[in-house]
Order: structure tokens, then C-alpha cells, then sequence
């Protein structure tokens, strides 16, 4: 019979065609119902490529409507050849086998009709409905009739048969198609999305299974088109979608399966949870810190999606609403505030308490009952926070008036009826109108009332990698731009564009650079907490204070300073800050004090560390050190060299050894650290006073300030910042000890003597001290003078690491490129020092 | 946890990895090859800066553009005699696994060859010669139609470990 149908249409529709005046476009229009009522005979018989055809040809119809009759020509042709090709495709078939392919269909539909009669009307209508939108077109609005009326059946047939929450999702698209009606949308999506969505939950409901999954994102589509305005509706709607799922609930028994990837994610949301607890009290100290809110974010994230995979339906919505509120926020929405904090908190508090329930579940082997368990309300209010503070959630403008005093209660009355009468006028003009308040004061409640959003800097994380690459390419544009420099220094004029440039580049290495740099308020906080801790345990009382906290500081080198401070906090509340009675004793406040300063000396930042304890023992010290064979007796030491003492390995005048520090690895280590990255550690103490460490480390460890001198044929850097004075040494001004141990005299002084090229075993020859420079260099106290052949000038150079394979040699500290491109070597004056002493 | 591989995948891994395209290079009359996945590039000889208190195989760093890779004379390193370096001398730079990154080094060989596509049945296991000769870098011996050549496992001949160890040795 359809085909018949079909096919007596289709012979109507071309004599339409061939009748309709191809300059009146509007005749078209009669074809339309024609096309469609092909087109639903056709997916009925499953002739499913003669259905598309009938589209491309309706496509044809409305873009021939849409633009008129200029292009209509080839339109018209196209339409009239598809048209006839279908006939022929039509005639083409057997009629006799389509008409049994669709008794099949039909017959087929009867068995399940026995069993399940609700569900198998409704996947009917819900076909009917698939085809409307297949074949619906912008501006139907008898289509749309049609839709809303099969929607209702589904509405009607859903509530009958228990299946809320295809009757809840079929409502929702009936407002919005309602809506469609009402504003001419013509976006079909998410009406399509729907009924995708109902015929998964139709088969999950076939099976006797429940639907669990999480179909959020269809209804937002939906949502997103409707008039949000309406707080009331969206939380009436969750209200809806809520109370389907208390059927679900009822005792089952969870397979073993189950209970194994129920126990993961249960371990794995408490840990969550805790997170988020910490992560929400440093958000209220800092509101506007998106990572914080990411941190927060990303856990109830995971727990919603695992939650919906797991059908706990409670759980999932709940962590849902708090994702969506805390998204708004990461989204620079509104600013968090106390209430939101607290909200956040209470949905953790419930999730926690859900989560509890699961637990119980597992150990019973059936899942308890959560009913009690109200989150609706505190849904509805996620909800609320979210649109209410995205909206910006001003205060109204007429409370503003009153606070200011501007307006008195009943004026402020008035002119809201005024406003009720006559809804367009803003408040503002009315009550300007009515004279009650200047335009002024208006305009100023009108700032207030939007308050403007602090600045922030938009940031972006960056790996550090890359950023490390960055400065590194950085330096080798400054090393290319000064070798251009002197390539070109004779011609005039390219030279000014070389200087051009090498000021752009200076600029970039400079923020290259400052990339790099951050507070370091950071690891002077960590210490806080370390003080109070080590306080506890030690019986103490110890107070941290800071200066100069917001110092920057290089990346790599905040790294670096962390463990030695650690260690040197450590000793000092433990060896320098005294018990209480011995404070009281010494007249003393029973409050030990430690402050950190943090400051930027000449290229260095200082780190100093001062405690008002009870200073270093020199004599105690010394004992120790000849106790142990550190020294040999009564040799005559500076005051630093003393102290430097306890920075040797093995040194500990500790005479308990506690579990907080003592076991004599202590100030090595600190020191070595700090040497390891060009640093610098020296005490300053007073008996009883009190004992202050001071760290000096490079503000950058990319680049250092260097004299390049040339020896033999080689090139070595030597850091500025070692070098004491460079002199050629004057007759009388040399000496050697059994004609081997050779010192150079500077004013007095007698320096001992280095010959790089035998340290470093390059050459052999003794170059004659008068063709020579020497160099004094000092470190830790001591000085040495470096025989050198020439200076060749001082110059910033960016450090470049050797390599893993060639970090530690002794006397390097690494390499630098030279202006002609060649790696020439950094000199470590110290390690320099410390081969000499083992020769 | 990649560590406790069994002794059959590693043994599988091996395989696998010695099937595969090698850059053959030059060496005295010896013909060496290295797996082409360890090449990072080919550069011209340059100016190198010697560093003290290094093996003397070490030849000391070079710039490559910008970063700087130690060089290892392979010659050096496989106690050959040391030949001036001629316009063929060329620099392989690989990229050797050692702990915690891959790192960069240039080795001088006196010629680069080819680019070979080796079989794995055609690379036979590395002999044992006795005391006087460490195999342990060498992964095999590919016959091929220009002759033997010597597979070199790379991460072993450039071991990180044996350029620091020597430090104060000279």
C-alpha cells in the first residue's frame, strides 16, 4: 500500500512542479507538503536513499524561498532533474517486495506490543518524532505543532508507566521546542540530541535496567537556549530530574565487580575531599588565585564523573552542581566569597556524608539507603550562587541611595511605583526626573553598584622546560648580536642597526629573565611552619619574623636555597635558641627570635638567618676541632676561619644528638649546597648574643660577570666577583720557596702563586714571571694570585653547563661562549684552591 | 618497575632494536656502525675548547648553537694512533640515555659512510676476543655486502659514568 502512496504522490507533486511558475518562488511553497508526506512514506517502507532525495530536493525549495529568484535557473533545473529521478528510482522498485518489507515491519511490531505495550507505543511516537525533525525546516510552525503534540503523548504515555525521567527529559523539550516556536530558533541539535538520549533510556528501561548515565550535557543544550532568567524554573527542573532516582534506590545487592571499583572510589574522593578542604581555606586568604580554584575544581570533577559511572545518582549531582559553580568562578565569572567558600564546604561536607552511606554499603553488600540525605537544597543554592553572583550579583540601586543616605525609604517607594507603572524607565531616570537626586549621585551609586573587577593579570603556566629554553636562546641572541657587532664595527651604518637590535635583544634576555624570578615569600613561609613545628617539639618558644619577603628571587635558585635554610632553621632552633631556663638565666625574654632578611646586595640576593640564641662557643669549637684533627693546635685564625670550622664535614659541637638535627652532617652540607650554586655562606656570632648565617647566592644562575684572561693558547672566564686586583708583578716582587712553592708580593702581603697550566695539566712550560700578569683572586678568606698571560676584557657571560657528563670537574664551573662563538671555560676559583691544597 | 623486565623481553627487546637502519662511519680501516635513531645530526669539524681534568678521549666541549656538548675522539677512546683531522673528519652528534636525561655528544670519527638498512639475521653476536678486547659496546657484527661491520651500542661507549671517573686521573 505505500507503495502506492508513494508513488501517486510523487506523480502529483511533478505535475505541481511543472505548474509552478519558476519567477514566483512563492508557488513552490504548495510543494512542500507534498514532499513531505513522500518523505514519510518513504522512511516508513525503510526506502531510506529515496527519503534523502526528497530532502535535497526540499533544501533545493527553501534556498530557492530564501534568495529570491535571481539565481533560480540552474536551481529550478536541479530540482525538476531530481525530482524525475526519483520517479524512475520509485517506479524502479518491486512493489510487491516493498509492501512485504513493510508487513514485516509491521508484524514485527505486534510480539513486543504483547509484553511491553507502553514502551513500544512509545518508541513509535518517538520515531514520528525523529522524522519531524529529520525533515523539519525554519519557520514550520505546523511542524513544530506537530512535534509538541507527539511530545505530549510521550509525556502522557512516560507518566503512566513509571519512566520519570524520560518524562522529565521529554518536558524539557517540549519547552524548548515551544520555545523554538516562540522565537523562531531553527537549531535542531539539541531536539535531536533528545530523542537520541530517549531511545537509549528506552532501551536501557526494555531490559529492565535502570538508566544511570549522566545526560547533563543534553539538557544544558537545551537549557542554554531557554531564557535563563529564571532561577525558580532551572531549580524547579533539578527538583524534577531529582526525584526520578527514588525509585532506583530501593536495597540491591553490589556484585563483586562493583564493590572493587566502589572501594577505588571511595579512597580516591575522601582523598579528594581532604584536598579540597585545605585548597578552600588558602582560597579565602586568596579568592582570585585560579590555581587554587583549579585545585579545588579538578577533584569534584573526577568525583562526578566516576560518581555518574557508578549510578551514584546523589553523589554525581551534587559534585555536578559544585563543578558548575566552581567553573563559573575558574572562568573569572565573579570573585569567590565567604558564602561561596562556605557553600563549597557544606556540598563537601555532604558529599563526605554520602560517601559514608557507599561505605556502609560495601561492608553490608547491599547499598544503603540514602534517602535521608537531603542535597536538593543545597543544589538549588549552588545553583542560585552561581547564576545569582555570574549575574554579578549587585546590590540594588536603590538600596545604595539609602545606605548613602541619598534617599529616604519612601521616596525611594514612590519612584518604584513609578517604575511599576511604567516598566521601561530605568529607576535612575526616574528619580532624577522626580528631582530627588542629582544625575551625579545616580552616576556614582551606578559605579558602585558594579564594582569593578580587580585588574588581574591574565596568566599562563608555561614548563618551566620551555622556559629554561627560552632564556637560554635569550643568551645565545645576545652572544650572535655581540658578534655581529664585531663584524661589523667598520661599517657605520649597519653598526647602528646593530646596536638598534642589541638593545630589542637586551630587552628580551632582561624579560627573559625576569620570567624566571619569583618572591621568596614562598620558601620564608614553608619556614613558618617548620619554626611552629620544631617549637612544639623542643619545648621552646620561638617566634619567626621576615623582612624583605617579596625579593625576587631566580626559580632555580629559590630551589636551591630550600634545604639549606631548612637546615639552617633546624639548628638554630635547636642549638642556638636556648632552653627556657637558660634564657630567664642569661636575662633573656623567654622568646627566642628568628628573623630572615632577604635582600639584593650587588647582583646577589642575601639571605640572612639571625637568631638571638646563644651564639657560637669559639673556644668550644676549637677544642673540638683539634679533638678530631680538623686542626693541628694553637694556629692563629681569623674569626671566620673559626666558624668555618663547623662547616667542615664530620663537625658537630651538638652534644646531644636529637632527632631535629646534631648528627653531625649538618653545615657541610648547607655549605656545599650553597657552593654548589656559586653561593656564598658566612656566620657572624656573638657569645650569648646570638648567631646570624648569611647566605649571598648569584640573583640568577644564567649569567655571570667574568674577567676573560688568555693563557697559552687557552681561554678561561674568571668571575668578577672572586677577582681582588690584577697587577704585573714589579722586580722584587716574586719569590720562591726551595724553587718550588712560588709568592707573589701585593703591598706587604705574600700570595701564593698558581699556575693554571699545571693544575690543569695543559702544558708544561714555566713561562717567566715578568711576561706575565697576575691575578689575586680570593675566596673564603684566603687568596691566591693566578699567573695569566693577558686580559682579554670583562664581560657578562651566559653559563652554559658542560653537560651531565663533565658538571663536577674540579676548578670548572662551567663553560661560557665567547663573542667568536667559541665555548671558553669558567673558572671555580675555589675548586681551583682546593686542588692546589691537595698538591 | 621497567627495570625488573624479564630476561626473555629484554632479550626480544634486543632483537628488535638491532633490526634497523645504521649510520656507518669510518674508523682507521675499521668500518663502524651506530643506530640511526641515536644520531641527532652530522656536523663539520670546529673549533674545539679542551677542558682539564678530563679522560684524555675527552676532547673538550664545542658549541652547538648555543648548547655545549662535550666531544669524545673515538679514535682516543678505542686506543687507536691520533691522526690530524683532515676535511673528511666529521662530528656525529647522538644522543646517549644516561639516568635521569638524555644528553648530547659529538663524537669525532674519521668519515661518515652510509646510511645501511641492516637485517636482524644478518648481525651476528660480538665474538669474545679474549682479555685484551671489551665487547661489552659492541652489539654485534653486521656482514654486509662492503664487508663487517662493528654495531656499537653507543650508550655503552660513551658511558657517562667512565667521563666523570676520571676526573683528577689526567
Amino acid at each position: 500500500m505505500p507503495y502506492e502512496i508513494i508513488i501517486s504522490t510523487t506523480e502529483s507533486l511533478i505535475s505541481e512542479l511543472i505548474l509552478s511558475d519558476p519567477n514566483k518562488p512563492d508557488s513552490l511553497k504548495r510543494l512542500l507538503p507534498i514532499l513531505k508526506c513522500i518523505h514519510t512514506q518513504c522512511t516508513k517502507a525503510a526506502l531510506n536513499f529515496e527519503a534523502k532525495k526528497i530532502l535535497t530536493a526540499r533544501h533545493i525549495i527553501d534556498s530557492i524561498l530564501k534568495n529570491g529568484p535571481t539565481i533560480n535557473g540552474s536551481r529550478f533545473s536541479d530540482l525538476e532533474r531530481i525530482l524525475s529521478e526519483f520517479r524512475d528510482q520509485i517506479k524502479r522498485l518491486d512493489p510487491n517486495e516493498l509492501d512485504k518489507a513493510i508487513e514485516m515491519e509491521v508484524t514485527k511490531k505486534p510480539d513486543d506490543e504483547t509484553e511491553n505495550s507502553e514502551y513500544s507505543e512509545l518508541e513509535v511516537k518517538l520515531d514520528a518524532l525523529s522524522m519531524l525533525i529529520a525533515g523539519f525546516c525554519p519557520g514550520e510552525i505546523p511542524d513544530l505543532g506537530q512535534m509538541l503534540n507527539t511530545l505530549d503523548d510521550l509525556i502522557n504515555i512516560s507518566q503512566d508507566s513509571d519512566l520519570k525521567i524520560f518524562c522529565d527529559i521529554s518536558k524539557c523539550c517540549k519547552a524548548y521546542i515551544e520555545e523554538m516556536t516562540l522565537k523562531n530558533l531553527d537549531d535542531t541539535n539539541p531536539v535531536e540530541e533528545v530523542i537520541t538520549l530517549l531511545k537509549s533510556i528506552l532501551t536501557y528501561s526494555k531490559k529492565g535496567e535502570a538508566f544511570t548515565f549522566d545526560y547533563s550535557d543534553v539538557l544544558e543544550m537545551l537549557e542554554e537556549n531557554l531564557s535563563r532568567d529564571d532561577i525558580k524554573e532551572q531549580s524547579a527542573q533539578i527538583e524534577k530530574e531529582d526525584t526520578d532516582h527514588t525509585i532506583q534506590s530501593a536495597p540491591e545487592k553490589i556484585s563483586d565487580d562493583d564493590m572493587e571499583i566502589l572501594t577505588d572510589f571511595i579512597s580516591e574522593a575522601e582523598e579528594n575531599l581532604n584536598t579540597i578542604e585545605v585548597s578552600l581555606i588558602e582560597l579565602e586568604h586568596d579568592p582570585e588565585n585560579t590555581d587554587i580554584i583549579d585545585d579545588i575544581f579538578r577533584p569534584f570533577h573526577t568525583i562526578k564523573g566516576v560518581s555518574g559511572f557508578l549510578s551514584l545518582t546523589k553523589i554525581n549531582k551534587l559534585a555536578h552542581a559544585t563543578e558548575n559553580l566552581l567553573d563559573s568562578a575558574r572562568s573569572g565569572d565573579f570573585i569567590i566569597s565567604h558564602s561561596v567558600t562556605d557553600t563549597i564546604l557544606a556540598s563537601v561536607d555532604t558529599l563526605k556524608a554520602l560517601l559514608d552511606r557507599v561505605k556502609q554499603g560495601i561492608q553490608t553488600g547491599h547499598s544503603a539507603s540514602d534517602d535521608d540525605i537531603d542535597v536538593d537544597a543545597l543544589r538549588r543554592h549552588l545553583t542560585y550562587l552561581q547564576t545569582s553572583l555570574t549575574k554579578g550579583g549587585k546590590e540594588p540601586l536603590g538600596q545604595i541611595f539609602v545606605r548613602k543616605k541619598e534617599l529616604t525609604y519612601s521616596d525611594l517607594d514612590q519612584a518604584l511605583e513609578i517604575q511599576n507603572k511604567n516598566s521601561h524607565k530605568k529607576l535612575g531616570e526616574i528619580l532624577v526626573e522626580e528631582k530627588k537626586l542629582a544625575p551625579e549621585q545616580v552616576a556614582s551609586a551606578l559605579m558602585e553598584q558594579s564594582p569593578v573587577k580587580k585588574k588581574m593579570d591574565v596568566q599562563v603556566k608555561v614548563s618551566t622546560q620551555k622556559l629554561d629554553d627560552l632564556v637560554d636562546y635569550a643568551g645565545e641572541l645576545v652572544i650572535a648580536q655581540s658578534m655581529l657587532r664585531q663584524q661589523t664595527q667598520s661599517d657605520a651604518l649597519i653598526s647602528k642597526t646593530v646596536s638598534q637590535l642589541g638593545q630589542i635583544v637586551n630587552n628580551m634576555q632582561n624579560i627573559a629573565m625576569s620570567m624566571r624570578m619569583i618572591p621568596i615569600k614562598a620558601t620564608f613561609m614553608k619556614m613558618i611552619r617548620l619554626v611552629r613545628d620544631l617549637s612544639r617539639k623542643s619545648g621552646k618558644e620561638i617566634h619567626l619574623s621576615m623582612t624583605g619577603e617579596d625579593t625576587e628571587i631566580d626559580r632555580n635558585v629559590v630551589d636551591a636555597l630550600y634545604e639549606p635554610m631548612v637546615h639552617m632553621i633546624r639548628n638554630a632552633c635547636d642549638h642556638g635558641i636556648e632552653a627556657l631556663s637558660e634564657r630567664s638565666e642569661a636575662g633573656k625574654p623567654a622568646q627566642g627570635n628568628i628573623h630572615l632578611y632577604a635582600y639584593h646586595k650587588g647582583g646577589n640576593i642575601v639571605i640572612e638567618i639571625e637568631d638571638d640564641g646563644k651564639g657560637l662557643d669559639k673556644d668550644k669549637i676549637l677544642e673540638k676541632a683539634q679533638s678530631t684533627g680538623l686542626i693541628q693546635g694553637d694556629e692563629q685564625m681569623t674569626d671566620a676561619q673559626v666558624f668555618d670550622l663547623i662547616m667542615q664535614p664530620g663537625f658537630s659541637t651538638a652534644k646531644q644528638v636529637t632527632d631535629v638535627s646534631g648528627r653531625g652532617v649538618g653545615m657541610d652540607v648547607v655549605k656545599d649546597g650553597i657552593e654548589k650554586f656559586r653561593g656564598h655562606l658566612s656566620i657572624e656570632s656573638k657569645k650569648g648574643k646570638g648567631t646570624k648565617f648569611i647566605i649571598s647566592l648569584p640573583l640568577t644562575l644564567a649569567i655571570i660577570d667574568g674577567m676573560l684572561v688568555g693563557v697559552d693558547d687557552e681561554r678561561y672566564v674568571i668571575p668578577t666577583i672572586a677577582i681582588q686586583k690584577a697587577f704585573k708583578p714589579g722586580q722584587g716582587e716574586y719569590f720562591t720557596v726551595e724553587n718550588k712553592g712560588e709568592m707573589v708580593k701585593d703591598r706587604g702581603s705574600l700570595i701564593p702563586l698558581i699556575r693554571l697550566n699545571e693544575i690543569y695539566g695543559t702544558s708544561n712550560n714555566k713561562k717567566s714571571i715578568d711576561a706575565c700578569l697576575v691575578v689575586v683572586v680570593e675566596s673564603k678568606e684566603e687568596k691566591r694570585a693566578i699567573l695569566i698571560d693577558e686580559l682579554l676584557g670583562k664581560d657578562e657571560y651566559v653559563i652554559k653547563s658542560l653537560g651531565h657528563s663533565m658538571d663536577d670537574i674540579q676548578g670548572i664551573a662551567g663553560g661560557a661562549i665567547m663573542a667568536d662563538g667559541k665555548v671558553g671555560l669558567i673558572l671555580d676559583v675555589d675548586g681551583i684552591f682546593s686542588i692546589v691544597s691537595q698538591k | 618497575m621497567t627495570k625488573d623486565k624479564s630476561p626473555m623481553d629484554q632479550a626480544i627487546k634486543e632483537t628488535s632494536i638491532k633490526n634497523g637502519k645504521y649510520l656507518t662511519f669510518s674508523l682507521e680501516q675499521e668500518e663502524y656502525g651506530i643506530g640511526i635513531l641515536k644520531v641527532k645530526e652530522i656536523i663539520g669539524m670546529m673549533p674545539i675548547t679542551s677542558v682539564p681534568r678530563t679522560p684524555r678521549f675527552v676532547k673538550g666541549v664545542i658549541n652547538l648553537r648555543g648548547k655545549v656538548i662535550p666531544i669524545v675522539d673515538l679514535r682516543a677512546k678505542f686506543g687507536m694512533e691520533s691522526i690530524p683531522y683532515t676535511e673528511r673528519t666529521c662530528i656525529i652528534v647522538v644522543e646517549i640515555d644516561s639516568k635521569d636525561a638524555t644528553v648530547l655528544i659529538g663524537i669525532v670519527v674519521d668519515a661518515v659512510s652510509e646510511v645501511l638498512n641492516i637485517h636482524g639475521d644478518e648481525i651476528e653476536d660480538t665474538p669474545a676476543f679474549g682479555t685484551h678486547l671489551d665487547t661489552e659496546y659492541i652489539m654485534g657484527m653486521a656482514k654486509t655486502e662492503g664487508g663487517v661491520k662493528i654495531l656499537l651500542n653507543i650508550d655503552r661507549v660513551l658511558s657517562i659514568k667512565e667521563i666523570q671517573n676520571i676526573q683528577g686521573v689526567m
